[in-house]
């Protein structure tokens, strides 16, 4: 069964990758500008390490790691406080509603002026993506956990301290990695696009001199290392949700057997 | 009886004595008046159902009744302490576990002795016939099973005092027949006061020591009920019996001219 579901979810890429292999090697895309998807990854394998890959690598996800933790705590936090006082949530909630739809890219240039155009810039870039989707997310997480919870928890006077930490959290959880979820792609979006300008390794800073440079092979190296990164993330998250919300496995079906 | 409260038996301890409460809720398209005017009396250990159409209050009385809400005017003192309370659905934390769900609350009670907590919950989910599906969530069992473990929670703080709204409501036909049964049975072992509130004129008769009848708009009593059905109460040989019927149909007879005179 396990195998089975395996070889269902590389069906896509896989089937995708030999399309495109079938064109360029045909003639049908041309080949300069599309090479197929085997000479990337023999160059992606056996070249760009040569040409400092890792460092590249290693540099965006540094930015990622310190910036997207720092924000998804911050967003929980804030999300979290918002979500229990009706108070804060009146106080902050229009700066969040107004704050949250600015593209993040669109205020690197700001950012770049108030932090440098060094690593702080970048890491904050991500901090702030990350902090806006997490905090909306735990917040409708936390205000949307079951009024009849509120009260169990109310008739058998269960502490503060408990409330939040078995009624809350659990309750806001499944929201909660909603948002993780959404952020992680979106950091590795701004990450690399914050790193087109300004930057001296990256990602970004490889696909982007790589075009500069008419260097397609390694342009492409680089997306393909966005591509991995970005899918590795989402099922490294799926997979500690289930570990840490086994209550909600496979609920959809399980609903059904139950009316 | 609205008005002059009911007085006790002597020797009876009084678990309940509510006096003209009042419930108005406002809202910004005017006030809506849950409750007027109630007065009754819950003797410890009795089982008092309180029987009403959706929209008498009943429902708000509970809330009243728990603390969850507190009365616009008049008064309610209860005199136990501890009280257990089983709502109509969803009531269990879905993520815990059926074992965790009671233990939880037990820790909460008594944190400095969680392992007892945990032969506690197990006896009382044993008790429900839920031994085999402790470690089970919410969502892997039944509604019937649900509401199984949800009465054990309550039973299982050790309350002096049950609430329970419309427990039963959203079960099927059979499964409903089954809890109610076992509810009696566990009830008679522990002995403590139950408030329970219904629509179902067959379950309250079936249930109670007393009932109290109520009319909505506003929600009121107007009547209650002895029943001296015997106990140990056998359902399924109840529904047949004439003095069940004879209640049941005294019940309709408090209500008919409302049954009649709404839609």
């Amino acid at each position: 069964m396990r195998m089975k579901d395996f070889a269902i979810r590389t069906l896509a890429p896989l089937g995708a990758f030999l399309l495109w292999e079938l064109c360029s090697r045909s003639g049908l895309l041309d080949a300069r500008f599309f090479p197929p998807p085997s000479i990337i990854l023999y160059h992606l394998i056996m070249i760009s390490p040569g040409e400092g890959i890792f460092r590249d690598i290693g540099a965006s996800l540094s930015r990622i790691v310190l910036g997207y933790s720092a924000g998804c705590g911050a967003g929980i936090a804030t999300g979290m406080v918002m979500g229990l006082s009706r108070r804060t949530r009146d106080l902050l909630y229009p700066l969040v509603a107004m704050l949250y739809p600015i593209p993040k890219i669109a205020v690197l240039p700001l950012i770049m002026l108030i932090f440098g155009i060094g690593e702080m810039s970048k890491i904050m870039v991500v901090f702030i993506g990350s902090f806006f989707l997490v905090l909306i997310n735990t917040l409708h997480g936390v205000v949307g956990i079951a009024r009849i919870h509120h009260q169990v928890a109310r008739v058998y006077r269960i502490s503060r301290r408990a409330y939040l930490r078995h009624v809350v959290l659990p309750g806001a959880a499944p929201a909660i990695f909603a948002g993780l979820k959404l952020a992680i792609g979106y950091s590795l979006v701004i990450v690399v696009a914050a790193e087109f300008s300004g930057a001296d390794a990256g990602i970004g800073y490889l696909i982007w001199q790589s075009w500069e440079t008419f260097s397609l092979k390694s342009m492409y190296a680089g997306l393909f290392v966005i591509a991995l990164l970005g899918a590795l993330f989402a099922y490294a998250l799926e997979w500690l949700e289930r570990r840490l919300i086994p209550w909600r496995d496979d609920r959809d079906t399980r609903e059904h057997h139950d009316a | 009886m609205t008005g002059h409260p009911q007085s006790s038996m002597p020797g009876q301890k009084i678990s309940i004595q509510a006096s003209q409460l009042g419930k108005t809720y406002e809202h910004p398209a005017g006030s809506v008046v849950a409750l007027r005017d109630l007065s009754f009396q819950v003797h410890a250990g009795e089982f008092f159902c309180v029987l009403g159409p959706s929209g008498c209050g009943k429902s708000t009385l509970l809330h009243l009744l728990s603390g969850l809400e507190s009365p616009s005017t008049g008064a309610v003192t209860i005199k136990p302490t501890s009280v257990g309370m089983v709502f109509q659905e969803h009531a269990l934390f879905p993520w815990m576990t059926l074992e965790r769900n009671l233990s939880f609350i037990l820790d909460q009670q008594a944190p400095a002795q969680q392992a007892a907590n945990r032969q506690l919950a197990r006896r009382w989910l044993q008790k429900v016939g839920l031994e085999k599906f402790q470690h089970a969530y919410p969502h892997q069992v039944s509604g019937g099973m649900r509401q199984r473990a949800a009465v054990a929670r309550s039973f299982a703080v050790q309350p002096a005092l049950l609430l329970m709204d419309e427990p039963f409501v959203h079960l099927d036909y059979q499964t409903r027949m089954q809890l109610q049964q076992m509810l009696l049975t566990l009830w008679q072992e522990v002995g403590c006061s139950v408030v329970f509130v219904t629509h179902d004129i067959e379950e309250a008769v079936l249930l109670a020591d007393r009932l109290m009848i109520m009319s909505r708009h506003p929600g009121t009593a107007k009547t209650v009920l002895q029943n001296d059905l015997p106990r140990p109460r056998h359902l399924l040989d109840l529904k047949t019996n004439a003095r069940f019927i004879d209640l049941v149909e005294q019940s309709i007879g408090v209500i008919r001219d409302e049954l009649q005179a709404v839609d």
